[in-house]
């Protein structure tokens, strides 16, 4: 008996078997450039990069929204171990200056999606914190925000101090102020119990030929002497000369003493040369380095003095005025 | 009737069935045993940061066109990019037909471009496309962002530039790290590398924005391949200028294009302000990534002594900070 298939049969079983070695070629092929991106779920770069839980009760922002716009992105949190996930190199700014936590979340403008701010709300645990990185990254020829006295906005951003809180709202574009500062402004009402620290060593720069947006404070490392912290810088223009003085409050008399006079020593060793003078200031001491003039004094718990001024009248003049309103302020 | 049909009534008698089924069974132990032989027991294995055999990038610079510069000025960025590349020679001097190219950008950042803290898009799509006309086979973009790599291609526009000019845009994945470690390195020792992107590529772009950076003072061309690490990489901020020399040595590339057209002056790497911003209208074609940011260092009103890491790098022999000495081609567009 032949019980051999009919040649259509043949074919077809030839046609399915070769089906099977094109899809076995095909398996074995794709399985030796297996795309580990197209069939795992993974966080990108070995990172989790934003922590795992958002904690209870977080501020998540939207309460400031102005009308027209609504949440773009989930509510991101950073503390100190992960600042620099968020804002790479300039986290040392903030995590020199007292840093606890950073609240942001970007908005968009509905009907608009290019048009989305971003709003950054650092903690910095007490009022001079936020000024020190508000002051240090403030931009040059700004406009007041009309929110207190340390805000001020430029064409795309709102940047503001508000308790212990330093505040950026940044947008995609020009042209959306009105947003920027209706959202700053809910901040402030929100926080209303919450009022800007006095800052008393502003007080105590002399008012003449003080530029005044100009003044800021060091938390830390200051004029690259590790132990000089919390120190008020102030820019001056003394007859169109440009000079820098500056002040920084110690916990005692002595410690301001002691802390000026190795704040001398510093410059000594690093190549300076002491230059006696005849102002009359108690153990004023002044030092030229590198063709520039630093005077340095205490009076009270402060600390002061005037930072590498190219003039040495110059230097003498303000260390004498800052001198005089430490006298002025202390009667 | 139909032949199976007929067949099925005539029956199968003892003998057929024993050679049938034979055959089935020699059929299927056949298939299983390819199967077997085929079946990667350890499979891709589980996401892995580092992987375990350390690797290295090979050397994708060309021998003989060291030292070359092209310095534009305009603030046209298409036309200053061709104009840099004409005077080296044209793209096809550094890209030729069937390379696989990969551009490494700054993505850092989930900003929006017109704030320049990330490599500009126009810029990336233009270059994209003159690989891609000088006959590259492939054009991958990447960087390994801090902030999420997705929100970062996509707010930057760097992830539309990159497609829609027709280069393959890879996001970092955990698998796509391996370890490595630079020769003589102190810092990046056994640390995960972005390596995946790099396989089967012979031909390497570093491209980036001139920014103003909080701790290095200046962000440029050989800080930027700080985004092909892995980890927690801020650790190294510590050291910023050593690691950013190690960088150097780890990346040797085809060609760099630093972007001065915009330069962030102040509050880098961030910025967040228009204000932060100067237009100095420059770019800067270099196969010398010293030399490209040692010009850079002047846009940002900087002296080579204000930052390190070119110093460093220079007495690695990666190059020279002195730019002049390269004799760049200077040009302007209108």
């Amino acid at each position: 008996m032949n019980h051999r298939g009919s040649r259509t049969q043949t074919l077809v079983g030839f046609a399915v078997l070769g089906l099977l070695c094109a899809v076995a070629a095909g398996v074995f092929y794709k399985q030796s450039r297996y795309d580990v991106s197209v069939f795992t779920v993974s966080h990108p770069a070995g990172e989790v990069r934003f922590p795992a839980a958002i904690p209870a009760g977080a501020d998540n922002l939207e309460s400031y929204l102005p009308d027209g716009m609504k949440p773009m992105s989930a509510l991101e949190v950073f503390g100190r171990d992960n600042l620099s996930d968020k804002i790479d190199g300039k986290a040392e700014l903030y995590l020199s200056s007292g840093f606890v936590s950073l609240h942001c979340r970007r908005f968009v403008k509905t009907g608009s999606p290019d048009s989305w701010v971003e709003m950054f709300v650092y903690d910095m645990g007490e009022g001079r914190n936020a000024f020190s990185v508000y002051s240090a990254q403030k931009r040059a020829g700004v406009e007041e925000a009309g929110m207190g006295s340390h805000a001020y906005r430029t064409s795309n951003a709102l940047f503001f101090v508000h308790g212990r809180h330093y505040v950026e709202v940044v947008a995609s574009k020009e042209g959306m102020s009105d947003e920027l500062l209706a959202m700053g402004r809910k901040f402030v009402a929100a926080q209303g119990a919450e009022k800007n620290e006095e800052l008393r060593e502003l007080e105590l720069f002399p008012r003449q030929g003080l530029d005044e947006g100009s003044v800021t404070l060091r938390s830390s490392d200051v004029f690259g002497f590790d132990r000089l912290d919390q120190t008020f810088i102030a820019r001056y223009v003394l007859d169109g000369f440009p000079v820098t003085a500056f002040i920084s409050r110690r916990s005692s008399a002595g410690e301001a003493e002691e802390l000026a006079a190795a704040f001398e020593r510093f410059l000594l060793e690093f190549g300076g040369v002491s230059v006696e003078g005849d102002l009359p200031v108690p153990g004023i001491r002044m030092v030229e380095i590198l063709d520039t003039y630093t005077v340095v004094f205490s009076h009270g718990r402060v600390m002061a003095g005037v930072h590498e001024c190219d003039d040495r009248r110059k230097a003498e003049e303000l260390a004498l005025s800052l001198y005089g309103r430490l006298e002025e302020v202390s009667r | 009737m139909t032949g199976i049909s007929s067949e099925n009534e005539r029956g199968l008698n003892r003998r057929e069935f024993i050679l049938r089924t034979c055959k089935a069974g020699i059929a299927a132990a056949a298939a299983g045993s390819l199967g077997y032989l085929l079946h990667d027991g350890l499979g891709p294995g589980p996401p892995s940061e580092a992987g375990d055999a350390q690797v290295s990038l090979p050397d994708f610079s060309i021998p003989g066109f060291e030292g070359k510069l092209s310095i534009v000025n305009g603030m046209d960025r298409v036309k200053s990019v061709h104009l840099a590349l004409k005077s080296l020679g044209g793209i096809e001097a550094f890209v030729k037909k069937g390379d696989r190219v990969l551009i490494k950008v700054n993505a850092a950042f989930a900003t929006p471009p017109i704030l320049s803290a990330t490599s500009n898009p126009e810029l990336l799509g233009e270059v994209v496309r003159l690989c891609l006309a000088a006959g590259a086979a492939s054009v991958v973009v990447t960087d390994n962002p801090i902030n999420d790599p997705g929100s970062c291609f996509a707010l930057t526009g760097i992830g539309d530039a990159a497609r829609s000019a027709g280069a393959q845009l890879v996001f970092p994945r955990d698998g796509f790290f391996r370890a490595t470690t630079v020769a003589g390195g102190t810092l990046i020792r056994d640390w995960p590398l972005l390596y995946t992107p790099f396989e089967n590529v012979n031909k390497v772009i570093g491209m980036a924005p001139v920014k103003d950076h909080h701790r290095s003072g200046a962000s440029m061309i050989m800080k930027n391949w700080y985004g092909l690490l892995g980890g927690r990489r801020n650790i190294f901020h510590q050291n910023i200028h050593d690691v950013i020399m190690e960088l150097a040595v780890m990346v040797k590339p085809t060609l760099v294009i630093l972007d001065g057209v915009t330069t962030m002056m102040t509050n880098g790497p961030t910025g967040g302000s228009l204000s932060d911003l100067k237009q100095t209208g420059t770019l800067i074609v270099s196969t010398d990534q010293v030399a490209a940011d040692a010009f850079g260092a002047s846009l940002l009103g900087r002296s080579i002594r204000d930052l390190p890491f070119i110093l460093k790098a220079e007495s690695m022999g990666l190059g020279t900070s002195d730019f002049e000495s390269l004799h760049p081609i200077r040009t302007s567009v209108g």
